[in-house]
Parts: C-alpha cells; sequence; structure tokens
C-alpha cells in the first residue's frame, strides 16, 4: 500500500497543504503537481505592484526557494506537470508527461483559469491576468504606453485598471452590468466602487456588450460594442471570471457542481472518494458558519486556510475539522484598499458611513438577526473588528451599536 | 487578518500599519499565533521558538 500524499496544484493551497502536512508530522513521501514551471508564486500582486512603473522591473513573488521546498520540506516537486486523471479505485493519478503517482492521501488545489473571450486566443494584445505570464506581459505591455481597455468591472479588471492609470495611461473599463460587482458586494457598494474609477479618470462604462475585437496584422487594435462603437485599444484584459480547473477529474466519480463543474466536498473539504480532499478555488464547501450555505471562494486566505485545513484531515480523517472561516478579500484601486468580509448575500444592507455622513465608505449586511457581512473602503483597523463579530455570530444589534448608528 | 485570528496579540491602526500587543505570546495563544502567521497576506509574521 502506497504511503504517498499528493498535492495536486502548485499555488497558494498546495504550497500551504505541503507545509501543513509535515507541519503535522507527515514524514512519508510528498509530492507536489503543479502545472506551471514556476515554483510556487504569490498571485495578488500580479495585478498590484507588479503592474507598477519601475526601473528595476517587477519583484519576485516566488514564496519559498526550491531548495526550502525539496531540502527543507522533502517535497517531490513536480513543476511544468499537470494531473491528467484520478482513478480512485486503484487510488493513481496519471500525469502529462505520461508517468503516474499511487497514493494513501490526495488534496486537489488546481484553482481556476480566467475566462477568455472566444475566439481572441491568437490575438497579440489580448490577456486575461490569472498567471505571471500573464503578468508579465501586461507589464510588457504598460512599459510600452498601451492605451488599455479592460473587459469586466471586476477586482481584477480594476486593479488593472488602477495600475494603468497610476502610469498615466488612457484607461476604459467595459462592463455588462448596470453596475459593477452586484454579485459579489451588492448594489450600492458596487456604486460605490464605481466612483473610485470616476474619480481617477478612468472611462467606466456600464450597461455595454463587447460583441468583437478589431485588429490589424494579427494584434488588437479595439473593442467592438453593441452600439455601434470602437474603443481604441493596444492592451486588451479581460476579466470576467473564472472556470475551475475539473476537466483532468472526468470519470473520476468526484461530484461536481452542475453550474461551474468545480468540486463539491463536504464542510471538512472531503471529496466523497476515499483520502481525496480539495482546497481553495477548485472546490465548492457548505460553511457551518453560515447554515450550511454552499460557497466556493476566490479569495487569497480561503485557499490559504483550506490547504492547510485539507492537508490536516486528509491526514487525520478521524478528526477532521469544518472549513468554517469568515470569508475575506481585499482589492487595491488607485490609492484606496476595499476590504469585504463575510458573505453579500444579504436581507438588508446598511451604509453606516451615509447615516454617520462620513466621507469613507463602510456598510454592513444583515441575515436574519445576525450581522453576516462588511465592506469598507480604508478603514483597515475596523473591518478587522467586524470579522471577528460575524465569526462570533454576533448580532445584529451589537453591529450596530458597534458601528455607532 | 492577524488581528482577527489573534485579537489578543495584534491590532491593526488606522493607517494600516500593525501593533504588536503581545510580542511573546504563551503557550495558550500558541495556536492563535500561528494561524496568524500563516494567515498573514504579507508574509510579514514569523514565530520565533525561545
Amino acid at each position: 500500500v502506497s504511503e504517498r500524499f499528493v498535492v495536486v496544484g502548485a499555488s497558494l493551497a498546495g504550497l500551504r497543504a505541503v507545509q501543513a502536512a509535515r507541519k503535522a508530522g507527515f514524514s512519508g513521501p510528498l509530492t507536489l503537481v503543479g502545472g506551471e514551471e514556476h515554483l510556487p508564486y504569490d498571485r495578488p500582486p500580479l495585478s498590484k505592484e507588479y503592474l507598477r512603473a519601475g526601473e528595476d522591473g517587477a519583484a519576485d513573488t516566488t514564496f519559498r526557494t526550491e531548495q526550502e521546498l525539496r531540502g527543507e520540506l522533502d517535497v517531490d516537486l513536480r513543476m511544468g506537470t499537470w494531473a491528467t486523471a484520478l482513478d480512485p479505485a486503484a487510488q493513481v493519478i496519471g500525469l502529462s508527461d505520461g508517468g503516474e503517482l499511487d497514493y494513501s492521501a490526495v488534496v486537489i488545489a488546481t484553482g481556476a483559469r480566467a475566462r477568455t473571450l472566444p475566439g481572441t486566443e491568437d490575438l497579440a494584445g489580448v490577456h486575461t491576468l490569472r498567471n505571471l505570464d500573464d503578468a508579465i506581459a501586461i507589464r510588457a505591455a504598460l512599459d510600452a504606453g498601451a492605451r488599455t481597455v479592460v473587459v469586466g468591472a471586476g477586482f481584477i479588471g480594476s486593479e488593472v485598471a488602477s495600475s494603468s492609470r497610476k502610469r498615466g495611461l488612457p484607461v476604459t473599463v467595459l462592463e455588462a452590468l448596470p453596475v459593477p460587482l452586484v454579485r459579489s458586494v451588492g448594489e450600492q457598494m458596487g456604486r460605490a466602487c464605481a466612483a473610485l474609477h470616476l474619480a481617477h479618470g478612468t472611462d467606466l462604462r456600464c450597461g455595454v456588450k463587447v460583441t468583437g475585437l478589431t485588429a490589424d496584422d494579427g494584434r488588437v487594435t479595439g473593442v467592438s460594442l453593441d452600439d455601434g462603437t470602437t474603443v481604441g485599444a493596444d492592451l486588451v484584459v479581460v476579466g470576467t471570471g473564472v472556470l475551475p480547473n475539473t476537466e483532468w477529474l472526468a470519470g473520476s466519480g468526484i461530484s461536481l457542481h452542475e453550474r461551474d463543474r468545480g468540486i463539491v466536498s463536504d464542510a471538512t473539504l472531503a471529496t466523497g472518494l476515499p483520502g481525496v480532499y480539495a482546497a481553495g478555488d477548485v472546490t465548492h464547501f457548505p460553511n457551518p458558519l453560515f447554515d450550511g450555505l454552499l460557497m466556493r471562494l476566490e479569495h487569497w486566505t480561503n485557499a490559504a486556510e483550506q490547504g492547510m485545513l485539507a492537508a490536516r484531515n486528509a491526514l487525520n480523517p478521524g478528526e477532521a475539522k469544518p472549513s468554517m472561516a469568515v470569508p475575506y478579500f481585499w482589492s487595491d484601486w488607485y490609492d484606496s484598499r476595499i476590504q469585504f468580509v463575510g458573505i453579500p448575500q444579504a436581507d438588508e444592507i446598511r451604509v453606516i458611513s451615509e447615516e454617520l455622513g462620513e466621507d469613507k465608505f463602510l456598510a454592513l449586511y444583515r441575515r436574519g438577526e445576525r450581522l453576516t457581512g462588511c465592506i469598507s473602503i480604508d478603514r483597515p483597523a475596523q473591518i478587522m473588528k467586524f470579522r471577528r463579530m460575524i465569526m462570533q455570530s454576533k448580532s445584529w444589534a451589537e453591529a450596530l451599536e458597534f458601528a455607532g448608528v | 487578518m492577524c488581528e482577527a485570528e489573534a485579537p489578543d496579540l495584534f491590532e491593526v491602526q488606522d493607517d494600516g500599519t500593525l501593533k504588536v500587543l503581545n510580542d511573546c505570546p504563551g503557550a495558550a495563544d500558541r495556536e492563535a499565533a500561528e494561524s496568524a502567521v500563516m494567515a498573514c497576506p504579507t508574509e510579514a509574521l514569523s514565530l520565533v521558538e525561545d
């Protein structure tokens, strides 16, 4: 019987999984499989600091050196290698190099990939932003002074717009919805975020539909809209969401969500296949802190926490613990930091800053009689206190009192 | 994040910087301190044994 622990996916969740496995005392063979050639690296800076102008080039965001991973953690690193199949009966994972790995336990952390605009994959100047290679290409385009058009006013697209504006370049953001970010933070909050674009000279156009791209000699020249106009562009960045990377699990019998084909795990991140757990962007899980609401989070801290938890649970399934963190994400736009804790699905959202006549945005989300979410702009000291309150299932009344309304 | 994980050890200030309330946590706070280190998006925290 194999003793091997395999972690599939070598971004943050996968890295935290191998670290946690060793920390939990696992001393057997430990393999980390990663599709990219790069060692595990930090992704949030790729749409922020990484795109800033600077003569020294972009900062390296690699988490750990090869020596730290191979030497200190004794990890069998398989970079530039994809998992292509999982056979739960034989307990074997197939690899893109033709090899196989038998296993006793697996953490799946294959994450998600950016959606693209169909038919534009081979056009120069059109990018998504998910990987280091994407960021290198976008940075080079900004260095060359590109007129930037961002498709999708979500967080990634908005951060790219911010970075481009900071360099003084003209930026247009195209959004299909009448208000950006409605699904992730709600309507009023989407408006507050949109105001940041307008205040910094970004041409934000909502309620427009992209009908196609114009190109010359294989290079993008503009984005065509359904109103008949075309916005000139040297760089088009598409930020229209992600797709979980689960195609390689076809035939494994693993449960996939009907909407997006993400994995569906239980609260302990167990997938239902013996010894197989999932972590991070790739998996839906029922969060006990919010009455078992099924969620798939694309957040840094969720990947870090679930990577650790999935590894610990896989090694000790008899004492598996549920994933019940309060979701948290941040996004840096221009000189502001947007922070969100909790879940956006709410019975009521109150814009506290408006009630108090304060400039810096703060809103609280209620579900039933509980505080379940909080969003703020440039209030780093306050938001973590609300996160704590959500973690402790504090009541709406207590939250309002704490907020001072 | 660290403040939410370990409120007895850390407090985020209005300017976003961190005030360390207790830089020598006892055994009781150890798990919270470890969670805070692993949860820090800036990887700015570390735990040293002595």
